[in-house]
């Protein structure tokens, strides 16, 4: 006997889902429920980018710069040695993530600095002289 | 549970104080909480905040933990929110076998932790079983 979609575990949205989520990347809108959660900021000289990764050391994290996309990858491990059942609550998720960001413009891939603190990524992004905005002067004829 | 100097409806316990008072708008951390031989252990995840910055306080039963976030946002416009820079507030009941004079609560990495022991007489024991 067939099983009705909302028992059998499959998101029947999911391709509706998916598509959401491409369109929110390509327009830079939030992406609800993208992990990590990211800020971007943007001024004259760089790129800011910050990422919410509690409980993430660095040496589980991998950020990768590629033309204007970032993407940061990692693992967000489990409570070490809790036996199944022991849990009351459980409710900030672990396991491995793959964020991909596009960025404005495109950074000055030799000066991209990353820095951990506090459970937040943050990664500096300075411009290329390219895409620097500069003042042109008017010349009078 | 014990004697008065034990008792939830004592003097409240601070763990560590916040450097300056957490402000509104507020956010719940999420967290997990699970039992341990010797006690239950909270985990919250509360990015953006250093070790001055957390308060853990027990009162009648109920752990409350405050969080203020440090330092300031990068300079710039910001062309995607995804997340607020807001302190973290959050209540929590707990089981009136916590020994209230022994918790302990340490940040690292964004992951506020809290161990609060059991009460001695709480703890699991092996009784032995005489033969009839």
């Amino acid at each position: 006997m067939a099983v009705p979609w909302w028992k059998s575990g499959v998101d029947p949205f999911w391709g509706l889902r998916a598509m959401n989520r491409e369109v929110a990347r390509l327009l830079n809108l939030p992406e609800p429920g993208a992990f990590p959660p990211v800020n971007v900021y943007d001024n004259d000289e760089e790129m800011v980018v910050e990422a919410l990764l509690p409980g993430v050391g660095t040496s589980e994290l991998d950020v990768t710069v590629t033309g204007d996309s970032l993407t940061i990858k990692g693992t967000k491990p489990e409570p070490p040695d809790v036996p199944e059942g022991r849990f009351a609550r459980r409710e900030r998720g672990s396991g491995s993530f793959s964020r991909t960001v596009r960025l404005p413009e495109h950074p000055d891939a030799d000066r991209i600095k990353a820095a951990y603190r506090d459970g937040i990524v943050t990664v500096r992004l300075p411009k290329s002289q390219a895409s620097r905005p500069r003042r042109v002067s008017v010349e009078t004829s | 549970m014990g004697s008065d100097s034990t008792s939830p409806d004592a003097s409240p316990v601070r763990v560590s104080r916040v450097e300056r008072d957490v402000r509104e708008p507020m956010q719940t951390p999420p967290v997990d909480l699970y039992e341990t031989d010797t006690g239950w252990v909270l985990l919250a995840d509360v990015p953006g905040v250093g070790k001055d910055h957390v308060e853990v306080e027990v009162d009648r039963g109920v752990l409350t933990v405050r969080a203020a976030v440090s330092g300031e946002p990068p300079a710039g416009r910001l062309v995607l929110e995804e997340f607020a820079r807001a302190d973290y507030f959050r209540t929590v009941a707990l089981s009136d076998e916590v020994d209230w004079e022994r918790i302990g609560a340490n940040v690292r990495d964004g992951v506020l932790t809290v161990t609060m022991p059991k009460a001695e007489q709480a703890r699991p024991r092996r009784i032995r079983v005489e033969p009839g």
